[in-house]
């Protein structure tokens, strides 16, 4: 794991450098998504799987689109034909190739090891945690999580099923030592339970992003509005 | 937990910001220095995921879901602000923008 971390920090690391120095907008774009494939390899590797997706899904699938719809939009016309062939020149694909085609055979050494050393020591801890101390978290969670989210408890706690052999992530806010709080399904409980103000926070503020965006976006009616006024 | 010190970790997080921060610094087009950005962000994002790492703790990757949706928003904002930029200037130099009443 450590070798396959430090390959892909010099890969991001390269990346970001190549990204940076390009003065080609679609170039600095394939090179911004091996960096972000990059980082999120790191993201993998530092145990934490989800957060590896979400940088694949949202970063490099959706605001990596964006930019390139963006570039697109820019460059209008039949000139734009003959650009792009310049722009996509075989050659251009060498350096972001070779760097994804490491950053591929990192994943596929990756997902060919067992799956007791791919998945990490979640799966084995949790399997193998003691009942005594699963009981001494749980009195830990009925303590801790009493401050200031009373009202949010009983509802993830009838989330759950109520037959569940599973070990449950109980206050992954205060149990450093229990790895298991590194999983999805940790992150979702801390997500919708002590930080349930920061969800409804988020999603305003993308609801302020689209309607700004759909203002912006808008074609320009002030303009014709004002030249109106004006005239 | 996996072996992996954190200060190295640290140290990519704080190399990517920097590459950011100079790009942000000498780049004049504001495709890239948008880019910049959302690269200065993703350093912020494994900072903090290798915080939660470190300690065990989920958060880490809840601060990480927050950025995302920040730099998700912020992204979309930001391209439509380039969108409207081109439109009225015909030009992605951030320099033709520096009055503010022009």
């Amino acid at each position: 794991m450590n070798v396959i971390f430090y390959i892909s920090s010099a890969i991001a690391v390269l990346a970001t450098i190549l990204v940076i120095t390009r003065t080609n907008a679609v170039h600095a774009l394939l090179y911004l998504v091996v960096s972000l494939l990059a980082v999120a390899m790191v993201f993998f590797t530092l145990g934490a799987p989800f957060a590896a997706a979400l940088e694949v899904i949202i970063y490099a699938g959706a605001i990596v689109v964006l930019f390139i719809f963006v570039v697109m939009m820019l460059n209008q016309g039949p000139v734009s034909i003959t650009q792009e062939r310049a722009w996509l020149r075989p050659r251009m694909w060498i350096g972001p190739g070779i760097l994804s085609l490491v950053l591929l055979g990192e994943l596929v050494y990756v997902v060919s090891q067992p799956v007791s050393q791919s998945a990490g020591p979640p799966v084995r801890q949790s399997t193998s945690a003691p009942v005594s101390q699963l009981g001494r978290s749980d009195r830990s969670d009925e303590s801790d999580m009493s401050d200031g989210s009373d009202s949010l408890r009983p509802r993830v706690s009838s989330l759950k099923p109520p037959d569940s052999n599973l070990p449950l992530p109980q206050s992954p806010i205060r149990n450093p030592q229990s790895a298991i709080s590194q999983s999805p399904r940790a992150v979702g409980l801390a997500l919708f339970g002590p930080y349930a103000i920061g969800v409804e926070l988020a999603s305003l503020l993308l609801l302020a992003g689209l309607v700004a965006a759909f203002h912006l976006g808008a074609p320009d009616e002030s303009k014709n509005r004002k030249g109106g006024e004006r005239s | 937990m996996t072996g992996i010190p954190p200060e190295h970790a640290i140290l990519l997080a704080a190399i990517l910001f920097l590459l950011g921060l100079t790009g942000v610094l000498v780049r004049r087009n504001v495709i890239f220095i948008l880019m910049s950005i959302e690269i200065m962000l993703n350093a912020a994002g494994l900072a903090f995921i290798t915080a939660g790492a470190a300690w065990g703790q989920p958060d880490g990757q809840v601060m990480f879901i927050f950025i995302l949706s920040m730099a998700a928003a912020e992204v979309s904002v930001g391209l439509a602000l380039v969108l409207r930029m081109y439109h009225c200037f015909k030009t992605l130099d951030a320099d033709a923008a520096s009055k503010m009443r022009g």
